[in-house]
């Protein structure tokens, strides 16, 4: 099922109509507005995967093309590797701004923190 | 002409399979776009729906019962005590569980190379490594599952579930959307191999937690 459901969710018709539903509310992906059945809340989460797959492609980021998001193995590969990348780089950023400049004050028991 | 007969049957292997694909394609598509899932059995139509209110309090109580019932049965196990009985016998399931998980990390660290490759035969080598290392997953995991499918916990899955059918199954009836199975009783009895067999099917595509 999941084969068929990322194939439905990568094609172009419903990677337009998925955009075009974020945009404007009046579009409607499904016929019902509330209580998602299992299959499309799976469907609407393949449609954003691929959805951020084909906005990496236009961005240019490294390791993805057009053969890499139509081969599901591939694109399973690029996911973690860009998954583990941000992981990585949320962690840096974090460690980053633990590191502060101690700014030297007249007051005594204060201590001032430069803001980066 | 032997060559030419052979490759004619290939493409039309390829072809039908095309066609069963893209036909699935087609179905799963209707599926998705509502969520009551309408199917035919026979030459009538049916529709699997989500539950009310009402039927989700009568499911927690059947659940209940069905607890209550398995505990005080010395013939019903929960898994843990499964695992316990199959160590003595010899059958390690706790070391299955740990194989699936080192397969899932070896598929990991493949699947991290297979990312930053781009040479063609490195790619297609890697995939089949990946896949290969996914079936022996699979053949533990169906293993396990069929180890463990007389715990407590599967047999009030499967009681769930059933009686889940029994609540949502419809039947279209001159327009109108009728509940199939006046009781429990009588879905339970049912020889309709076709009709039972599809409503679990398509189950899995409504609920989840459950399944």
């Amino acid at each position: 099922m999941q084969k068929f459901l990322r194939k439905l969710a990568q094609s172009y018709k419903y990677q337009i109509l998925y955009n075009r539903a974020k945009d404007l509310g009046t579009l409607k992906l499904f016929r019902n507005d509330s209580d998602l059945s299992n299959i499309q809340t799976r469907f609407l989460y393949w449609l954003e995967v691929y959805s951020s797959l084909y906005s990496d492609l236009a961005s240019d980021k490294d390791y993805i093309g057009e053969e890499i998001i139509k081969d599901n193995l591939r694109c399973e590969a690029y996911l973690l590797l860009r998954e583990i990348e941000r992981k990585k780089s949320m962690k840096e950023q974090l460690d980053t701004s633990k590191s502060e400049t101690v700014v030297a004050s007249d007051v005594p028991g204060v201590r001032f923190r430069k803001k980066k | 002409m032997e060559k030419e007969k052979v490759g004619k049957q290939e493409m039309a292997k390829k072809s039908l399979k095309a066609l069963r694909d893209l036909e699935t394609t087609t179905r799963i598509e209707g599926v998705v776009k509502d969520n009551k899932i309408k199917f035919r059995s026979g030459d009538k139509t049916f529709r699997m729906r989500s539950l009310t209110l009402r039927e989700q309090e009568e499911l927690d109580n059947v659940r209940r019962k069905k607890h209550f019932e398995f505990i005080n049965d010395d013939s019903y196990l929960f898994r843990k005590q499964w695992i316990e009985k199959y160590k003595q016998k010899g059958i390690d399931i706790e070391k299955m569980e740990t194989n699936i998980r080192t397969k899932e990390d070896e598929i990991k660290k493949l699947l991290l190379r297979l990312a930053k490759m781009s040479n063609k035969k490195e790619i297609e080598t890697i995939k089949k490594d990946i896949l290969a290392l996914r079936d022996e997953q699979d053949v533990l995991t169906i293993q396990k599952t069929d180890l463990l499918s007389y715990s407590i916990e599967d047999q009030l899955i499967i009681t769930v579930n059933s009686h889940i059918c029994y609540l949502v199954l419809e039947r279209k009836d001159n327009g109108k959307w009728v509940k199939h199975f006046e009781s429990y009783k009588e879905f339970s009895d049912s020889n309709d191999a076709d009709l039972i067999g599809k409503s679990f099917y398509y189950l899995s595509f409504l609920m989840y937690g459950e399944m």
